[in-house]
């Protein structure tokens, strides 16, 4: 639109990035956080911690599931659906949840939210139930956050989420067809040089892990892309989505409505044991049961993750009232096209990862985190020359003071309120109702005094008052963990509880970094004007 | 309609700064932007959808498996739209390429319907 391709393409790149930028970073916080959903959770469940730590050990499934078979019979006999999750080894613990039973008189369409869901968590050997921890949404959280927003209808936030995830690939496409020297400028950095050394941060932290980025950016567009762009649903499959959805799945939803009909579940765990042996002797991961105790009662198994790059696990289905085989997968192999999304979207979620794979697609998405900020810095730094030679009185224009402000606000802020969620999670009375809400309420909380301050005060002070206050928060974490009641990292590393020693280690290393940073921006490793004018 | 009159155009007054040569602030430049934005996301998101119902429509595979490639490849189109409204000599270059490229779908989308309806 200016002069060339290149130009029309520089320029889509830096709006694209920038209008959307602020939710791009939330995402890619909270997504990067999710994959260590688990983790999170665990640590925010300090009662666990002594608990995972004695029951390491693998107990027999067959075992396992009679335990929570027997468990949701008493106290969630009523249910419309069960779900099991069978112990393996991220979570020692055999999880069991509910849907609770709609009161009488509800709307029968009304679908409960899924914070309401009913839980337990059980000794896989033993079966007690260890599910005396503090009430909390623990990593959940971020998870939800990362697509469905907050305060908000999930649909909504979807399609914001969705619209910001379109951007972000208009950003990555048109910023690489930019890019002149894409590997030359991969070991380019030049630090302490203004504008330039953030073009460098830029270039290294996007062109680093560019199929990451690229990736997850359309992977994440794919997992809800038949909401996104339904018209090929709509003209194959006019007017009967769940066929589809039944097509794509491999098999009915399960979503019935239970049928008058009473009949006693069979027992799960011979269906369990079949399962296993049609995998090869491969274990079950997850068990779901649609209207346990009617007679059109379904059980689901899927296989345990992390053998298969796919979310398309091999699953099978069985008949609640008779124990019967009725459909399934032997392998999760369906036709091209449903592999090929089954991959996508498991590329996505990264349950297939293991710690280390798990490990690097942490780092890739610190590193779009990166890519992110400073893409939102840049435009600031290269605007800022501008406002001051047009106005002479060291005054910014309105547009530059306001992406100022929200830089501080949406990056620092952010940062700042991660960490608050977590001593939230500690600090506050264990007990009562509304707890999990409470602590979300202490995360929005800060963010939103963070922002204020920041759009009040795009300064840097305000910067590094953020980064150093996020920095302590963070890097204090570990001690916070052993000081209430937590498995400190003392005892987590002695026990070989890496999940505990790992989240401790990452905050400790995040808050050093965000100190670090706050302590770079102090007065004397100010940027010079004449270098921070130069053009790139 | 947004090309920019560049010094070369004018050789008649090339010293005098016009205020057209700042492209963040002439009129026109703005509402060129304005255009090919509305161009982009709507008329993409159009060439998108109709793209991915006639690629649904047109594949031979089984029914599921049509729906997912068809969607698959839309989520590219959609992007590839949205670089083609900004990369356009003009914003009416731009609508008119958007505008034939959802034209020629349109067509074959509705010779796979007359033909769906007809099997």
């Amino acid at each position: 639109m200016k002069e060339g391709f290149r130009q029309s393409m520089a320029w889509l790149h830096t709006w694209s990035g920038l209008l959307v930028g602020w939710i791009l970073f939330l995402v890619f916080a909270a997504g990067t956080a999710s994959y260590f959903r688990d983790e999170i959770t665990l640590w925010m469940k300090p009662e666990l911690h002594s608990a995972s730590q004695t029951h390491a050990a693998q107990a027999s499934q067959a075992g396992a599931i009679d335990l929570a078979q027997q468990t949701l019979e008493q106290r969630a006999g009523n249910s419309r659906r069960w779900f099991i999750n069978m112990p393996n080894a991220r979570n020692p613990a055999l999880e069991a949840s509910w849907i609770p039973a709609p009161p009488k008189g509800a709307d029968p369409k009304a679908r409960p939210k899924r914070r309401e869901f009913g839980s337990a968590t059980l000794d896989p050997a033993t079966g007690k139930d260890l599910g005396t921890a503090r009430a909390t949404r623990g990593g959940d959280f971020f998870f939800r956050l990362h697509f469905d927003l907050h305060y908000m209808s999930a649909i909504w936030g979807r399609w914001i989420v969705g619209a910001c995830a379109m951007c972000m690939l208009v950003a990555i496409l048109s910023g690489i067809v930019t890019h002149k020297r894409i590997f030359k400028d991969f070991f380019t950095f030049r630090p302490g040089k203004g504008q330039r050394s953030w073009l460098d941060a830029h270039n290294v932290s996007a062109v680093l892990a560019l199929p990451f980025h690229l990736m997850i950016t359309y992977t994440g567009l794919v997992t809800l892309m038949f909401m996104y762009l339904p018209s090929g649903v709509q003209a194959v499959y006019p007017d009967k989505s769940d066929a589809f959805y039944a097509d794509l799945n491999g098999g009915p939803s399960g979503n019935t409505r239970p049928s008058r009909e009473l009949v006693p579940l069979a027992p799960l765990g011979p269906m369990l044991a079949q399962a296993s042996r049609i995998w090869h002797g491969a274990p079950v991961g997850r068990i779901t049961v649609s209207n346990p105790g009617h007679a059109n009662a379904r059980v689901n198994l899927v296989l345990q993750e992390g053998r298969d790059m796919t979310q398309a696990l091999p699953n099978l289905t069985f008949e609640g009232a008779t124990g019967k085989l009725v459909a399934g997968t032997e392998t999760g192999q369906g036709s091209g096209a449903l592999q090929t999304r089954g991959v996508m979207y498991g590329l996505h979620v990264g349950r297939f990862a293991d710690s280390l794979v798990r490990a690097l697609f942490f780092l890739s998405g610190l590193a779009g985190c990166a890519m992110v900020a400073t893409g939102l810095l840049m435009w600031a730094v290269k605007e800022r020359p501008k406002h001051l030679k047009a106005r002479k009185d060291g005054s910014i224009g309105f547009g530059l003071r306001l992406v100022d402000g929200l830089n501080v606000g949406g990056i620092a802020g952010l940062l700042l309120a991660m960490p608050v969620l977590f001593w939230a999670n500690r600090l506050l009375p264990v007990g009562g109702t509304g707890r999990p809400d409470l602590e979300i309420a202490c995360f929005f909380t800060a963010w939103g005094i963070a922002a204020v301050a920041g759009l009040a005060w795009p300064a840097r002070w305000m910067w590094r008052l953020q980064l150093a206050l996020g920095g302590a928060l963070f890097a204090l974490l570990p001690l916070l963990n052993a000081a209430t009641g937590g498995a400190g990292l003392a005892s987590s590393l002695a026990h070989g509880l890496w999940a505990i020693a790992g989240f401790d280690l990452v905050s400790l290393v995040l808050g050093v970094l965000l100190l670090y940073a706050s302590l770079r921006l102090g007065p004397r490793a100010a940027v010079k004007p004449r270098l921070a004018g130069s053009a790139a | 309609m947004t090309s920019l009159p560049s010094p070369a155009a004018h050789p008649a007054r090339p010293a005098r700064p016009h205020r057209d040569a700042d492209p963040g602030t002439g009129l026109r430049y703005r509402a060129g932007v304005a255009s090919r934005t509305v161009a982009a996301i709507g008329g993409g998101y159009l060439l998108a959808s109709l793209g991915t119902e006639a690629l649904a429509r047109a594949l031979p595979l089984a029914p599921v498996d049509n729906v997912v490639t068809a969607t698959l490849a839309g989520l590219v189109l959609y992007p590839c739209a949205v670089m083609w409204s900004f990369a356009a000599a003009s914003a009416l270059r731009a609508w008119l390429g958007l505008g034939a490229a959802c034209a020629l779908t349109m067509l074959v989308l509705l010779a796979l319907r007359a033909l769906g309806g007809a099997a």
